[in-house]
């Protein structure tokens, strides 16, 4: 299982709210939102400033999951 | 534009490109006062029918990264009704160029076993959205732009 477990709940667990910020940058870490970004590289800049190099969670912010579509399949541990 | 002409083998059109922590992390890193990783040079196969680019976790390891992120993939052996979540990891790319490297300072990846078929990953369509490719079959090469 992913180290970022308790972000993803977290995640999932915010999401209604967050979807104000809908197509920004959630960036998460243990139970606490740090904020969200217009980019991905702002969300990483601010997730590595706030945590160091403790793992955190940066996610697109979505009411629909995106899936990432491929044409082969992929050996790949799935978190679910 | 920049643009890389290679000839296309048996494997498909294939390209050497450099692989590190992302520019973010290596800040991080720095500042915590741990060396960062070399850059590692991989060799991916562009895919366009891969949404997003995957790497092998010999990189993966090689760079000490952790995930930093989801995304939910279909794959031909997906059932319509359960998508898989797999992990994201950030990643520095550059497609090197004698003249003008592409350069991608942060972006996401996934992590998938390709060492069997000879390569280190797919090139996807995350980065080929930024490029123009033209795949010549007929002469038996292909042209990257970026």
């Amino acid at each position: 299982m992913s180290a970022l477990t308790k972000e993803t709940e977290t995640y999932k667990k915010l999401l209604p709210s967050l979807l104000i910020n809908q197509g920004k940058f959630a960036v998460i870490y243990g139970d606490k939102l740090i904020g969200a970004y217009d980019s991905y590289e702002d969300a990483l800049k601010i997730g590595y400033k706030e945590c160091g190099i403790n793992p955190f969670l940066v996610k697109k912010i979505s009411a629909e999951e995106n899936i990432s579509y491929f044409s082969r399949d992929l050996n790949t541990s799935c978190l679910a | 534009m920049p643009c890389v002409n290679l000839q296309i083998i048996p494997l498909g059109p294939v390209i050497d490109i450099h692989i590190g922590v992302s520019a973010p992390r290596r800040e991080a890193l720095n500042l915590a006062g741990i060396t960062p990783p070399d850059v590692v040079m991989c060799r991916l196969l562009i895919d366009t029918g891969a949404s997003c680019t995957c790497l092998d976790p010999w990189v993966i390891n090689k760079l000490g990264i952790a995930p930093s992120g989801f995304t939910t993939i279909h794959t031909p052996s997906t059932n319509a009704d359960s998508n898989h979540q797999c992990s994201q990891y950030d990643v520095f790319l550059s497609i090197p160029h004698p003249g003008i490297s592409r350069y991608f300072h942060a972006m996401p990846v996934i992590e998938s076993n390709f060492s069997h078929q000879g390569i280190d990953g797919l090139l996807g369509r995350d980065v080929l959205a930024s490029c123009v490719f033209i795949y010549n079959g007929e002469l038996g090469f292909y042209t990257l732009s970026f």
